[in-house]
């Protein structure tokens, strides 16, 4: 009984400083003056206004948009197909593929940015968005992999020998029975590798140039300078990104199944 | 009477077979039976995993470029690359700038997972024995908030809370960033959450009958603690100190933003020598090296994991 008491004493302490930064953004946001004070003084939106009216900002937030779209994209088209196809191949070769497959997050981020750095000057791609957000795409490619495994794992197995029994074709098998079935997971996986891509920070700082800045790369060249609460008011509008991501995935109900197997 | 009244109706169904939806299905049928017949069912099993392997490809393709590029000398002044050499290498090795960040961020990869997995396993442990559905979801926001919100929004909060001006500096006076502090508590938090991650499935498989066992023989809680739970969960320790190794030694925001560039870690001292320095082919071997760095570290702290395992067997 102590035990638990002693860990969920522990496990207090622990979530305040999880959470503590990320109220503190929202704020910050909220409080005037040009610097950062605590405690905060006073109260105005007008820092977002000022986001809002800033062109600079729009022009980021349409380049993080579309790489994370690309980045989700290209995640569904090859993480879904490998995630089925992943299951029935050998033992030997089903280890190499799932280490070749989970790279882009066992090598260090910062390897994988300069990878791509040197492989698109060779190519000539360097400063394309598409390229980034291809890059992006592999660092976030096993969070979708796992996401899709984990749903695969969670079908009943009789379902499709069902389907064939009853003289559906592998194509409608496919279609009518595993797609609906795995849509959760697909929708889970999308929404991670989303939120991911769109927060993206060390691999867009590197591939990015001064000209097509995603938001997270804007924010950064904002923060060598003193601390403003505009940069703040940006923030905040990432938490209601992963707040509202975040919540279509409890919903979904698959994060704590995912979280909870054994 | 009752059947061929049934087969009658089923005859007078409007029939959908010339819908469009139908169409195709049927013309992805003929595909797929056509592909069926000229490529061999070896190959068919590998062919849905060709597109996931490209995309991975393009990282082997971009590491090995990097390796290709970190063989060169280079003349950073008229910034050609020279012969195939080993110069990188032997350069960085004697590098003194590169020993100390080197040593800053082992020294920080050993000891920011021994302070994340320690808060990590009550953690854990909380999580899956809370009852209460709305105090189980707040905790689950603590793990997935550092985890999703992205380095910049979780660097940026944390520099408002310890940083100048902020509640804890108007509190204790401290001054955390721009030194190792900072940098610490800026790893440690995106440490947690991965630890968390990492050790539930180890902490479900716990047999919550072997501690009831122990306290009905008179074992004291924490004894329960050390000597009945600890060791159920060795494996998702290991597994949990392996993952945080690597992600403390790939580190770059927090130094960047939290260490005010003025504490760097191999991945800030990689991209100062990449592009502040403009010397790719040097920033290559330090990439490749850190590459290593991680994976050996990685394997060595996993065996090691496994063979004490063994032995106490």
């Amino acid at each position: 009984m102590k035990r638990i008491r002693l860990a969920g004493i522990v496990t207090l302490c622990a979530l305040i400083p999880l959470l503590a930064p990320t109220v503190l953004v929202v704020l910050a946001s909220l409080s005037q003056g040009e610097l950062l004070t605590f405690p905060p003084r006073g109260f105005t939106i007008h820092w977002y206004s000022e986001m809002f009216t800033n062109s600079a900002v729009w022009t980021a937030l349409g380049n993080s948009l579309f790489v994370a779209g690309v980045s989700v994209g290209l995640n569904i088209l090859c993480g879904v197909p490998a995630a089925i196809a992943l299951p029935k191949v050998g033992r030997y070769s089903r280890t190499l593929f799932t280490v070749l497959l989970s790279l882009g997050l066992s090598s260090p981020t910062i390897v994988t940015a300069f990878a791509y750095f040197d492989l698109y000057g060779r190519i000539g791609v360097r400063g394309s968005l598409t390229a980034v957000a291809v890059a992006v795409a592999v660092t976030c490619f096993p969070f979708m992999l796992w996401t899709v495994l984990a749903a695969i794992e969670d079908t009943d197995p009789n379902v499709v020998p069902a389907a064939a029994t009853l003289g559906a074709d592998p194509v409608e098998q496919f279609l009518f029975v595993r797609l609906p079935l795995l849509a959760p997971g697909i929708v889970t996986g999308a929404l991670v590798v989303f939120v991911l891509s769109i927060t993206d920070f060390v691999v867009s700082q590197v591939l990015t140039t001064i000209d097509n800045q995603t938001l997270p790369v804007f924010v950064y060249s904002g923060l060598r300078g003193a601390i403003s609460p505009a940069l703040g008011a940006v923030s905040a509008f990432f938490i209601a990104v992963v707040a509202l991501a975040f919540a279509v995935v409890l919903r979904l109900g698959k994060v704590e199944r995912f979280l909870f197997r054994t | 009477m009752h059947s061929r009244s049934v087969s009658e109706q089923w005859q007078e169904l409007e029939s959908r077979a010339a819908s469009p939806i139908w169409r195709l299905v049927d013309a992805l049928i003929t595909v797929r039976t056509l592909f069926a017949k000229v490529v061999p069912a070896a190959l068919r099993r590998v062919v849905a995993l060709v597109p996931g392997l490209v995309l991975a490809g393009s990282l082997v393709a971009g590491l090995a470029v990097l390796l290709w590029s970190s063989l060169h000398s280079y003349d950073s002044f008229l910034a050609v690359e020279g012969p195939v050499s080993l110069e990188q290498y032997t350069g960085l090795i004697g590098d003194s700038q590169f020993h100390t960040v080197l040593a800053r961020s082992l020294v920080m990869a050993v000891l920011a997972p021994l302070v994340a997995v320690a808060i990590a396993i009550p953690y854990a442990l909380t999580l899956t024995r809370v009852r209460r559905r709305g105090l189980r979801l707040a905790l689950l926001i603590g793990v997935f908030v550092p985890m999703l919100t992205g380095d910049i929004t979780r660097t940026f909060g944390l520099l408002v809370t310890i940083g100048p001006g902020g509640p804890i500096e108007w509190l204790t006076g401290l001054r955390l960033v721009g030194n190792l502090w900072g940098v610490g508590i800026g790893i440690v938090q995106i440490l947690l959450p991965a630890a968390v991650v990492v050790l539930l499935p180890a902490v479900l498989r716990i047999d919550p009958e072997l501690g009831s066992a122990a306290a009905t023989l008179g074992a004291r809680p924490f004894t329960v603690f050390l000597r009945i739970t600890l060791p159920q969960l060795r494996v998702g320790i290991v597994a949990a100190f392996a993952a945080c190794f690597a992600l403390t030694m790939a580190a770059f925001a927090d130094p960047a933003i939290l260490g005010r560039g003025l504490k760097n870690f191999v991945s800030n001292f990689l991209q100062d020598r990449y592009l502040g320095l403009g010397d790719p082919p040097q920033g290559a071997a330090i990439g490749i090296l850190l590459l290593l760095i991680v994976s050996i570290g990685t394997a060595v702290i996993l065996t090691v994991g496994r063979t004490r395992k063994r032995r106490s067997r």
